[in-house]
Formats: C-alpha cells, structure tokens, sequence
C-alpha cells in the first residue's frame, strides 16, 4: 500500500469468542441453550410425507404474536460489530470500537407509549484518543444503521465522552444531516465506507 | 518421373491437399526404395523452387517438407541432410520451410554442425517478427524449443551466440501462448548457461513481463490462465541467483504496488526465488527482504497477503539453514543467525503489548521462522523463549494473557511441524530429536493446566487457547508422557461433564473434539480415564433421565470419542445392556430410550462406513434379541411408534452388513419376528398383529436383498401385496392406525419394487395400478368421515404403487403418469388438491426405498418423469378453458416434484418452466409449501444459470413478485395474532375461493426469508456483460420495498432484508462502473 503511516497501526484486539452473541444472551435468559443434536434424524418416515399432513396446519411455521422478536440492542450491534476498520481488516467489535454496553433503544417520544418511534444511540469508542479517522467511522455506522433499519428508527451516532480529543467537533458533524449527505457525495469515503461494509454478511 | 511428380504436387497443392500429399509420399516411397535420387527430386523441383512468385515456390519448398516428413528416420543419408538443411536455411523465410526444417532435425543423422547452421540461420533472418501471424512465430518459437532439446549441446557449444540470438528471437511477443514457450526456454537458458555477463539482458528479457496482467478471453480455446504464465514466469526468476542483483531490488519496488493481485505475484515471486537461489546469494539479501516483506503480516490489509509474505519468511530461514555448515568458512557470522536475530527483536518489541494487533502478526511471523528447520527452530526458541515467560508473568489483564498464550500456541504448532507429531514424524527430522520445548515442559503444562481451570468460565476465548495449548503439548512428539497427557485428558473429562453450560458452549464443544482426537492416536488413556466416567454419568431409567436432562451430550460425547474398535465394542455392548433394562418398563414416553438406540445406530452406521466392516456380530444380540421382545410386548417402550422406528433403522442396518446365512434368517422371520414358539403351520398373515410389529417387519423387509428367495419371498407375492392392501384398508375401517397403514403401503412398495419380477406378476400389478386408479375416480361418496378417509387412503396406495414402479421405469411407466394427470385433471377441486400433494412423493427421497436398501431406482427416471410430466402441466396449463383452481392444483403438484429432483434435471426445462414458476409466487394458498419448493427451485436457478433468466426477459416480473412474497401485509403485521388464529381453522377451501388472486396473500416467516433471499442472490450472479444491468431500472423499487421487510416480526427475516438490502445499494452498477476491481 502507498500509504504506511496509519493513525493507529498497532490497536489492541479482541477476540471473537468474547463478543457479545444472540445464543449466549437467549442462553442466560432461558437458563440452557439447545445443543443441536449430532443425531439429528427424522424419527419416523411419516414427517416427511406430505399425503399425511395435509391437513395439519403449520403452526410451527407461522407469526403467531408470541414468536415476534423485536429489534433490540444486540441485534443493532449484530449489524455493526461485523463492519471493518477503515485501516485493518478488523471488525469494529473486535477493536472495541462499538460494544454492547454502549447501545440503546428508546421511544423517540416518550409521552407517546403507542408511537412505535424509536431512536437508537450508537457510542462509538475509537481505538486511539487522536484517531483521525473517527468521523469515518461514525458515518460508517450511521450507514449502515440508516440502511439496515426500518424507518420508524431514528439513528443517532456519537463518540463516546471521554474517547477522543476532538469528540464535540466530530459529534456536531455526525449529527448534521445535510453535513453528512453532503460528505457521502465524497468519491474517497464513499470508498472508505463500501469497505468498511463489505465484511458485513 | 521426379518431373512429374513435383508439377502433380504444385499443381495440386491449391485444390487438394490430400491428393498433394499423395503425389508426396509417392515421390518418398520411390526415394526410399531407391528408385530415384534425392538430387533428382531437387533437380525437378528446381524450375519451381526458382520461381519468382513466392507461391510457387512455397509449394516447391512444402513439396521438400512432404517429402522428408513422409520418409522413415534413416532414408536420408549424412550427404544428403548437409544439402536439404543448407537448401532451407537459405530459403527460411519461404513458407514450408520452418515446417521442413523442424522435420529434418529430428532425425537422427541431424549433425550438430546443421543444428549450428540453422540455429544461426533463424537469428538472422527473424530477428524483426512484429509483423508476423502468432501461429508463424508459434511455428519459429516451437523450432527453435526443439532445437533446444534435441540438439543442447550444440546449442551450448554456441554459448553466447545462442543465448543472445535465442532473446534476440524471442523479444516483444506478447501472445500467451507462445510465452508459455518463450518462458521455459529462457529458464534454460538461465539454468545451463552462463548467464553472468548478460545479467541486465537477461533479466530484462523476463522481467518486462512482471507482472503478467493477462486475462483470457471468455471461452478461451487454448486454455491458458494467467496463473499458468505467472506460474512460468516466477520459475525464470527464480532459477538462478545470479540475477538476484537485480531481481530483488525490482520486486520491492513492486511490493508497494497499491494492487492487491500485484502484490501477491511479487511475494510469489520472492518465495520462489528464496527456495532455489543459493544460501550465498540469499546471505546478501536477507535482511533488506526481512525489512520490506515484514510490512505485509504486521499491517496486512489482507489475510492471503500476509500468508504469502510469511511463506518468503519462511522460506528465506529454510535457504540460510542449507548451507550454514562449516564448510562456508568466508562467513564471518553464521547467516541464518544474522537474518533470525532482527526478526526475534522486532517481534519481541512487539509483543511487550501482548493483545495488540502487531502483537498477533509477530506470533506468526515467529511460528513461520521458527517451522522451517530445525536449525531456525532452535535460534528462535533460545532467543524468545525465556522473554515470552517473563512476559506471562509480568503482563496483566485477561485479554494480554490470551494474546500471549496464542502466541506459544504458534511455537507449538512450530515444533510440531519441525519435530514431528505423535503420529507422524517430520522430515525436517530425520535423526528424531526432541523437541527444544523440553526444557520448558513442566513449566508450560502448570501454567496451561491452570489458565484453563482456575479461570473462571466467562473467559471463553483465555480457556479456548489454554485447552487448544494443551492439545498441542500432547501432540508433541517424545514430549510429555502418558502420564501427563492423562491429566489433560481428566482436565478435559471435567470441563465436559461437570461444567455448567455457558454461551455457545465452544469450550465444551473444542475439548470434546480434543478427546476425540487424543482417543485416535491413545485410545487406552480414554479407554481408562475418560469411558467410565462418561458411562457413569449415564441415568438408569426415563425418570432419572428426565431429571438430568444432559444425557444427550454424554452420549453425544461418548460417540465421538468411540472411535477405535475395541471402545466401539464396548460402548455398545453396555447401551445395549442399558436398552435391556429399559425396555422392560413402561410409561408415556421413551425419549431416553431413544436417544440410546439413536446413539447405537449413529456409531454402527459410522464404523459402517468402512465397506468391510461385517455386523454379524450384533445380528443375535440385536436383531434376534429385541425383535423378539418386540414381538411379545403390548405395552412399554417396544410398543412405542417412535423407539420401533429406530430399533427398525438400526436393525435394518445390521442385517445388511451381514452374512446371508443371516440375511436368510431374518427373511423368514419378516412377520415371526425370531418367536420361538414358532407355529409352523399357521400362515404368516395371520402373524401381522400385534400391529406395531409391522414396523419392524417392515424394515427387515427393506434389508433384505433382492435376489433374496428365503422365507416368504420364496412364496407368490401377488397375494401377499393383496393381504398388506386388505390389511392397511381393514385398519382404516377399524381402529385408525397412521403407523400399521403405512407400514403396510411400504411393504408393498418394496415387494412391487425390488422383488416382483415375473412377467404375468408385473401383468398384475399393472392391474393393481387401474384398479386403484378407478378407485380414487369412482363417485364413492365422499360425504361421511369414513368415506373420505378410505378415499384418502386409495390415493395413498395409488401413489405407493406408482412410486415403486416408476423408480424401476417398468413398461407402463409413462401410463401411470398420463393417468395420474388425467385424474388431476377430472376430480373435483378438493380431491384434486390432495392428489396433487401426491406428486410430491413421487421422487421423493425415501429412507426404505432407497440405494443402500438395493432399491431399483433406474438412473434416468427422475429425468423421464421430469420430462414428461412438465410439458403436460404446462399445456394444461395454459388451457383456456382451465379454471383458476385447477391452474393451482397443477403448480402443487409440480412443486411437489420440483422439490424432490436434482437441479440438474430442472435447468433443461427452464423455458417451460419459468412462466410456471412466477404464477406459483402469486398462488393465494395458506399452503406454503407451493412457494417454498418454488423459491428453492428459483435459487439454484438464479445461481446456477443466471444467463436463463435474462434471456427470458422475465427479470422484472420476478424481482416484482419476490418482493411482494418477501413482504408481510401491514395488516397482518398488526394482527399477526389473529391471522394464525385463522389459519388453524384449515378451512383451505374457503379461503382459496374467497380471496380473489389479486389480494395479497401473507408469506410464512420461511418463505419470506427464501424470497429476501432470491433478491439478496440477484444482483450478486444477474450481471449482463452486454446490455446494462437488468437490475437497474428495479433498484430504486426494490430499496423501497426492502425497507418494510426491514420491520419483519421475525430477526431472521429481518436478517435476510438487511443482507438483500446492501447488496442492492452496492452491488447493482452499470456494467462499466464493476469492472474497475
């Protein structure tokens, strides 16, 4: 690559097997998580037969209300921990650079308990107190938020306090949204951003 | 005579080239017998072979080229040849010539002198071929290789003569396939030459190549990839170190390319350089390499990147380990230790941060120094060794632990390679020493022992590298002992059985799989530490079992780790102990029970796999025994649908894989079932009770062979098929039984199948499949229950005889579909629709009527049904006079078979099929089965031939209706509750008439996800080469559709959109903007 000086070129990393997971939250909740069975056969010939169940409605197969799941905040770090540094082919969760902890789902209007507005606050941490690139990212997330999320999500992403030197400029810019419609025109972030998405499968 | 033979052959040549070739081999022949005289021929040919019209003489020169190629090898004399090779040098550039030439040096009174001569006859006269066809300089290039390998000596004795008239030659081509040529003459130039005074030429020769950015043509005939020139051009480079001056410093240059494919060739190139230039050449390079390539692991952009450049690494530390003997004594130092000794200290540096990113990259860099001789090992190990335990010792936090346990888990992995394993010893260990890691064993086992069990289980990832640490100590070779190895192993014992669960239990699931693999190569240590444990923790009846509840992963565990054949024996013989006791209790239900025989049939069918492997052993003890049980219990477990069910499975599977002594055995016992008070008198149907017992019968029916003549099969089976038919009708009439009917049915379709086989029997029951045709037709009252349960069964036993003979093609195979349609066709809306799920089984996947079963599934008649039955849909189809219902019932039934076929079966009919296909997603059917096969079909058509798709133009009309299945009504958003609430009155009818077409009919969650998944596939294969992407004008409707999936109830379906959704925003381009990657 042409460019070797990176803003940091050494940051900490996580491993993947202590990143927060959907099976280990539903795991706590529900005390033990089904092990899929290496024995896993259909016990009669019967199952598979549809002159048999032709008249078996597909209960297990339907939207009864029990079954809807709601979007929550693992699943909107589910959408974003798998994005890449814009520098290293590393994931945003397995830099630290967005966690759980630092995700949240609130009724946009609170007064309103019927309106199903919410807004969701992303705090991005990045890896280093300078990190030059932390706009990028903060847009990045904000992409992919605006693009994975229905529309009655309001998306709101800042810089944790705290974590960067230049945390209230980089906020103003995050939340100006014809700022940031403006900055995605840029041909060198959008090629930043399609990059940072790609590892989102 | 000669005259007249040349003037045939010129005169010929034009208009007929084998009759030219003709009058050639005539002329040979009389040459050859010496009729005449090579100077004759060349005499007569002379007024030709001066001509002035160069196509004259071309002819002349192709009538010499004939003629030499049609004489055997030693016709032509030593004076002969001198004469002919001088004649053609000096005619070279004449066409024919080349074609002569390369003829004449390949025989054997071809003198080094004339190879001489025409070597320096090609120099001169080609040097300029810029304005030559490729096949012409193919044909020069192809000469002068031939040259090359026939004649090497003469070529050498040129010495520089040839070399720089080979590369005069050969400069500025560009066709791939005479550089594959150009490539590997030039390596052998570079190998056997001496190339020291010409290095810049040389180099330049190759080099102007680097890198190769061909791209074959789509459909390229000759095949040749860029990987192929890249692959020739990387060995010139690499053959001699001579050019390493100048090969090194360019390929760096290269390195900083901002390609990534660039890149790649260049480290290619370095690694193949490293490996075969010699250590001198390398000694000079090493540390310049080091400080460029080390870039391409510590801030990898890509992963492949940094596993080339760690290969260059590796292979450098190889290089320098050859030759760093005492006999090299103009090294002041020890090469291999200069070139290690940066590398050991940047890495150090790195990895006072254990978990930095750096850090990481270091431990790989150290593992591929340290694999590659054992020389490197040991500078490695001595140098960071003692660091990396200071290091542990002194870093704080988890995470930093961690990092440094991964990092020794590469030493390991390092040692292993170099030292060789438990099971393999390694080449690079030829004398068999012990690992340097010796010395630091005892320390290194306490510390894994206690990362991985003094730590609480939250840190997944610490324990993973600890338990994977252990593992790799283990597999040393002469490292730990038995001893130690029995304490990981207890370690391992505790963490899987006493543990609670914790997240995706990848602990449990990573320790398992290392007992697994420690009972491969030290099955007495799982044997005596692990078995018993693990067996101990087994319940002793259902009530304990459904207290405990974690018997499945026991059992689970003690599959796996059962591997070798003694602790198979004996984990089956003490399941089955426990089956036994089992067996004599009773209660509601046995999924304990179950899960035991599951395990016994997993592991049988497991070792099964060996084709040799006998199962007579069990035939008593598990067929005998518990079909006899079976036989003699009304109540309990052997009662239970479900255990008889496996019990058949595991009994059918030991009958197979045994003697036929055996096999004859079970024969006669179908129905008896091993009694021992065997009423010989009484005739086997009045055996067929107690009624769950057909289950078993049925499976040891399926097992039995098909040239099989003991027991009943030895009887007419006409009527016995009649009895099984009477049987599972009289059960309707009676006590309704699912089970005894359908064992009854399967017994008939394996008879029909496999064993009925003369001819006025296959007569029969072609009579059998019209008489249940009129049955299911007949105007038998449908009103009561009764009556509507007996007609469903006809039509169960209609598709039961179909099936078996259509699968072995028998003559009337293509009636039974016509009469099956016609049936669709003529049965009122509702019978129609159950007959049409029918189709469904037709081909469908059958576990007693199967291959292992020896089954007769001919090969093509999944492809003839296929064949013949889509066409008729299709034409019904689109019979104007077809209602709306039946149009429905038809794409049931098709998606029944489309379900059940191979894609490759499908593809074929597409033309046909997709006008079908796209009516199927509007279906307003709560049925979804329809859809699902539908969608199915649609993805591996959108994979698999995409190009289909485009032709037909139906792009939009699909994407459409994939958006409209992929998206739930707002209303049933709302009330997702109510909807199911409706769905469970089954009323399908109802609402099929009710709902006009038009009305959006509301997807299943898996439909939905099927669709979303069609679209997410779309814009990754339909890209359009020529016209603009079809997708394109769709973009904008699709998002906006895509974003109301984005709300789905289900994460799953939501999960799909998202997917769907980027792929659309980005990978939906004109044509021109994808290419520029």
């Amino acid at each position: 690559m042409d460019n070797r000086e990176l803003a940091n070129a050494n940051p900490v990393v996580l491993n993947p097997s202590d990143l927060p997971t959907r099976k280990r939250l539903s795991a706590s909740q529900h005390g033990e998580g089904k092990s899929s069975s290496i024995f896993s056969f259909p016990t009669t010939t019967l199952s598979s037969d549809p002159l048999y169940h032709s008249d078996v409605s597909e209960a297990s197969d339907s939207d009864v209300e029990s079954d809807a799941e709601d979007i929550d905040e693992q699943e909107i770090y589910d959408l974003i921990a798998t994005m890449s540094d814009p520098e290293h082919p590393i994931t945003l969760g397995a830099l630290a650079v967005v966690s759980l902890p630092d995700i949240s789902i609130k009724p946009t209007m609170p007064h309103r308990p019927e309106s199903p507005l919410r807004t969701v606050t992303v705090l991005v941490t990045p890896t280093i107190q300078h990190c030059s690139l932390a706009t990028v990212i903060g847009l990045g997330v904000r992409v992919r938020l605006e693009e994975s999320l229905p529309a009655r999500f309001r998306v709101d992403v800042r810089i944790k306090e705290g974590t960067h030197s230049t945390a209230e400029e980089v906020n103003k810019q995050l939340a100006d949204k014809e700022r940031v419609a403006a900055a995605l025109w840029n041909p060198t972030l959008q090629s930043f951003i399609k990059k940072m998405l790609e590892t989102c499968e | 005579m000669a005259e007249d033979d040349a003037r045939a052959y010129v005169l010929a040549f034009e208009n007929n080239n084998t009759e030219a070739a003709r009058f050639a081999s005539q002329t040979a022949q009389r040459l050859q017998h010496g009729e005449c005289k090579l100077v004759d021929i060349i005499k007569a040919t002379g007024e030709y072979l001066q001509n002035t019209d160069p196509k004259i003489r071309e002819r002349a020169t192709n009538y010499l080229s004939a003629i030499i190629s049609a004489l055997p090898t030693k016709t032509l004399t030593r004076h002969d040849i001198p004469v002919l090779n001088l004649f053609l040098c000096s005619r070279i550039q004449d066409g024919g010539a080349i074609d002569g030439l390369s003829k004449l040096q390949r025989l054997d009174r071809y003198s080094k002198e004339n190879a001489q001569e025409l070597a320096q006859a090609i120099f001169d006269n080609f040097s300029d071929m810029s304005d030559r066809k490729q096949a012409e300089r193919y044909q020069v290039y192809m000469l002068l290789n031939e040259l090359l390998s026939n004649h090497r000596q003469a070529m050498l004795d040129m010495g520089d003569g040839s070399l720089l008239g080979y590369v005069h030659v050969v400069g500025g081509e560009k066709d791939p396939r005479n550089l594959m040529l150009i490539f590997s003459m030039l390596r052998v130039f570079m190998i056997e030459w001496d190339v020291s005074k010409h290095v810049d030429t040389m180099f330049d020769a190759v080099y102007a190549y680097f890198p190769i950015t061909f791209r074959p043509p789509p459909n390229d005939p000759y095949g040749i990839t860029a990987q192929d020139l890249k692959d020739r051009l990387k060995d010139c480079l690499a053959s001699t170190g001579t050019l390493a001056p100048s090969t090194f410093p360019n390929l760096l240059d290269r390195l900083d390319s901002t390609s990534e494919v660039v890149k790649k060739d260049v480290l290619q190139a370095l690694a193949a350089c490293a490996s075969n230039y010699d250590p001198a050449t390398i000694a000079q390079f090493s540390i310049p390499l080091w400080d460029a390539v080390k870039f391409e692991v510590l801030q990898a952009q890509e992963p492949f990147l940094a596993d080339e450049a760690l290969n260059v690494i590796k292979n450098i530390a190889i290089c320098l380990s050859r030759k760093a003997s005492p006999h090299a004594p103009e090294w002041k130092a020890d090469p291999l230790i200069q070139y290690l000794k940066p590398i050991n200290k940047e890495c150090l540096e790195h990895l006072q941060e254990p978990a930095s990113r750096q850090a990481g990259a270091s431990g790989d860099i150290l593992k591929a120094a340290a694999s590659a001789t054992a020389r490197s090992f040991e500078v490695v190990i001595k140098a960071i060794g003692p660091a990396l335990f200071s290091l542990q010792q002194s870093s704080e936090g988890i995470n930093n632990q961690r990092a440094i346990l991964s990092v020794v888990n590469k030493v390991f992995e390092a040692s292993i390679e170099v030292y060789g394993s438990w099971t393999a010893p390694s080449e690079k260990n030829k004398e068999e020493q012990p690992t340097l890691l010796a010395e630091f064993k005892d320390r290194l086992l306490a510390i894994y022992s206690r990362a991985l069990m003094s730590t609480v289980r939250e840190e997944v990832s610490y324990r993973l590298a600890a338990a994977k640490g252990l593992l790799l100590l283990a597999e040393q070779k002469h490292l730990v002992d038995e001893n130690e190895i029995g304490l990981i192993v207890q370690h391992f014992n505790e963490i899987v059985l006493d543990e609670e669960s914790y997240g995706r239990d990848e602990l449990k699931q990573r320790v398992m799989q290392s007992l697994a693999q420690i009972s491969q190569s030290r099955p007495r240590l799982i044997t005596d530490i692990t078995f018993p444990k693990f067996i101990a923790r087994l319940p002793d009846d259902e009530d304990q079992a459904a207290a405990s509840k974690d018997y499945q992963s026991v059992l689970e565990g003690l599959a796996e780790i059962s591997v070798g054949k003694d602790l198979l024996e004996t984990l089956i013989r003490r399941l089955l102990n426990k089956l036994d006791i089992l067996v004599q209790t009773s209660g509601q239900q046995y999924p304990y029970t179950c899960a035991i025989l599951s395990t016994v049939y997993y592991v049988l069918d497991r070792s099964a796999r060996d084709p040799q492997l006998s199962l007579d052993s069990y035939f008593q003890r598990v067929v005998v025994g518990f079909a006899r049980k079976a036989a003699s219990a009304s109540d309990g477990p052997l009662a239970d649908e479900t255990v008889l069910n496996l019990l058949g499975r595991t009994v059918n599977l030991i009958i197979r894989r045994s003697s036929n002594e055996n096999k004859d055995e079970a024969a006669q016992n179908i129905y008896n079932l091993f009694r021992e008070t065997s009423s010989n008198g009484a005739h086997h149907t009045s055996l067929i009770l107690p009624s769950n017992v057909l289950i078993l019968s049925t499976w040891i029916l399926a097992a039995l062979p098909k040239s099989s003549n003991a027991g009943i099969l030895g009887e007419p089976l006409i009527p016995l098929i009649r009895i099984l038919r009477k049987q599972a009708d009289r059960n309707t009439s009676t006590k309704y039984s699912v089970a005894v009917e359908q064992a009854c049915l399967k017994q008939i379709t394996i008879l029909i199948n496999k064993h009925v086989s003369k001819q006025e029997d296959i007569a029969e029951v072609e009579r059998f499949f019209y008489s249940a045709v009129e049955c299911v037709s007949g105007s038998s009252s449908g009103q009561a229950e009764e009556g509507e349960r007996d007609w469903h069964c006809a039509v169960r036993y209609l598709f039961t005889i179909s099936k078996a003979c259509l699968l072995r093609l028998m003559r009337f195979a293509d009636q039974i579909l016509i009469s099956l349609i016609n049936l669709l066709e003529s049965l009122p809306p509702e019978k129609a629709r159950y007959l049409a799920l029918g189709f469904g089984t037709l081909l469908s996947q059958d576990e007693i009527l199967s291959k292992v079963n020896e089954a007769q599934i001919r090969l093509l008649a999944p492809q003839r049904v296929f064949q013949k039955i889509v066409p008729m849909f299709s034409e019904h189809f689109r019979d104007p006079k077809a209602t709306q219902e039946q149009k429905e019932t038809y794409l049931i039934a098709l998606s029944g078979i489309l379900g059940s076929v191979s894609s490759d079966i499908v593809m074929p009919e597409l033309p046909t099929l997709l006008p079908l296909l796209l009516q199927s997603l509007e279906i307003s059917d709560a049925n979804q089965n329809v859809k699902v096969a539908t969608l199915e079909t649609m993805m591996v058509v959108i994979t698999k031939n995409p190009d289909a798709l485009i032709e037909s133009g139906h792009i939009p009309a699909l994407t459409r209706r994939l958006v409209a299945a992929a998206t739930l009504p707002k209303a049933s958003r709302k009330s997702a509750k109510a909807s199911a609430a409706m769905k469970t009155n089954k009323s399908i009818d109802t609402t099929m008439t009710d709902a006009p077409s038009s009305s959006v009919s509301s997807s299943s969650p898996k439909t939905r996800q099927l669709a979303l998944h069609c679209l997410t596939l779309l814009p990754q294969h339909v890209k359009d080469q020529k016209t603009p992407n079809p997708l394109l004008s769709l973009k904008r409707e699709v998002l906006n559709g895509l974003a109301i999936c984005l709300d789905d109830p289900r994460r799953d379906v939501r999960k799909e959109a998202v997917d769907a959704r980027a792929r659309w925003f980005r990978n939906v381009d004109d044509a021109d903007d994808s290419d520029e990657e």
